[in-house]
């Protein structure tokens, strides 16, 4: 089969992977990771009062 | 006497290999064509700029060495937990850092911490996976990256394919076993991937599976402890020589600062005894290995270079030969085909792209080819 039709088919399901990850929330892993990174700079910067 | 031979022979072998592949235009039409060519095209002008720089190795060093540098102190903000250097001229680089999630670092911090699951998205579908989630966002990652950029992060960003190339600097001559057992070793990277892939989807069926309730949750997690335990955390992260360089080196050299970041890792693994004497044996083999071939680890072991490869063959973006350009059996210096740091012999490929799983865009051949052939496409 040509090259660049199982290209485009692996970036289409590639991209309904992210678009479906993305939907569930599992982003939320990386952020919840940037959130513990963050809060290694968390003394340096000032913070958002609690409402 | 014998070299006339010689030569006429290797000519004769020439011509019949042309009158095969069909033979290219004369210089001189080539010549009227390229000066009346009305339009020169995108690929033209790329490749036109990098070679005015003459400096695709220069720029190539210079990515490689900024990434060498933010991730190996990325390394050190996450095993200290806090960023020594906030506060002077160098501090905050940490913003650079977000970006891990979604690249393929081939080392693994320590799963279990939040970074764990974000540093690559290799470690993700480790640690996902035997989890029993299914990592959506690390095989759509997976799978657009390399389709997008081939295996471009090997060649110019992956610190550890850095570190290989510095070993390489030295003035040593390369040594690389023969063509055959050059294929078969290659290969030892697709086991190593396969073994780790099926080991992650095995556990990770079993903790779904008690995770629905279809079995016992406390037994399907004890098996799951069982499993994984002799482990570091992850399959592959026991092992990982890059690993140990990037993060466990950095930690035991800080003197396990408390890090709440580390402390899923299994103690054997961070502890000078002997695991860790196993694995920094291997990372100084990879290493003496470094200095008498280029890129031991990406050739024969690396299993995200492995994942990258077999997606990354059918990239966008890729090197090609051209057929009117390229002298063929005939060039007096074929250097392309010894430039190439992963052993790929660009001349015996047909013309064209070059759709290779090995390949990673380093693209020495393009700067080495001295007769315009070897060019940078995407499409
Ligand atoms: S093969 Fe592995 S170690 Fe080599 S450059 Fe690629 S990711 Fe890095
Ligand atoms: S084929 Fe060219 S671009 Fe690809 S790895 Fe070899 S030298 Fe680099």
């Amino acid at each position: 089969m040509n090259r660049r039709a199982i290209a485009i088919a692996i970036l289409c399901i590639g991209l309904a992977a992210l678009a479906f990850g993305i939907s569930i929330g599992q982003h939320e892993i990386v952020r919840s990771w940037l959130q513990v990174f963050s809060d290694a700079y968390a003394p340096f910067f000032p913070q958002p009062i609690p409402p | 006497m014998s070299e006339t031979e010689d030569k006429s022979k290797a000519e004769e072998k020439s011509e019949r290999i042309w009158d095969k592949i069909g033979r290219p235009f004369p210089k001189w039409k080539r010549q009227i064509l390229e000066r009346t060519r009305p339009h020169k095209t995108l690929h033209y002008w790329v490749n036109k700029a990098f070679e005015e720089l003459l400096a695709i190795r220069i720029i190539r060093f210079i990515v490689q060495l900024s990434a060498f540098l933010v991730l190996f102190y990325a390394g050190i903000v996450f095993v200290l937990g806090y960023d020594p250097l906030i506060g002077t001229v160098l501090g905050g680089i940490g913003w650079l850092i977000p970006i891990f999630g979604y690249i393929p670092l081939p080392f693994d911090m320590p799963q279990g911490s939040a970074q764990g699951t974000g540093i690559g998205y290799f470690d993700m579908i480790q640690f996902m996976g035997q989890q029993g989630i299914f990592p959506y966002i690390a095989v759509g990652v997976i799978l657009v990256v390399p389709i997008l950029v081939g295996r471009s992060f090997c060649g110019w960003i992956c610190p550890f394919g850095f570190v290989q190339d510095l070993f390489a600097l030295t003035p040593i001559r390369k040594r690389y076993p023969s063509k055959k057992w050059d294929e078969r070793l290659k290969s030892i990277k697709y086991v190593i991937l396969f073994v780790v892939l099926f080991l992650v989807a095995w556990l990770g069926t079993w903790t779904f599976l008690g995770a629905i309730g279809v079995i016992n949750p406390v037994l399907a997690e004890n098996f799951r402890a069982a499993v994984t335990t002799p482990f570091a955390t992850a399959f592959w992260a026991t092992i990982n020589p890059s690993g140990v360089f990037f993060v466990i080196l950095p930690y035991l050299y800080l003197n396990g600062v408390v890090s709440p970041i580390l402390t899923a890792w299994n103690p054997p693994f961070i502890a000078w005894g002997f695991p860790m004497y196993i694995r920094l044996g291997f990372l100084i083999v990879i290493l003496l290995m470094a200095l008498f071939m280029m890129r031991p680890y990406c050739r024969y072991i690396c299993p995200t270079g492995a994942l990258m490869g077999l997606v990354g063959q059918f990239s966008f973006l890729t090197v090609s030969r051209s057929a009117t350009e390229c002298l063929g059996p005939t060039c007096d210096s074929p250097r392309c085909k010894q430039a190439c740091p992963v052993g790929i012999d660009v001349m015996a490929k047909p013309f064209g792209p070059i759709h290779d799983s090995e390949c990673i865009l380093c693209l020495d051949c393009v700067a080495k080819c001295g007769h315009d052939s070897v060019k940078v496409e995407y499409g």
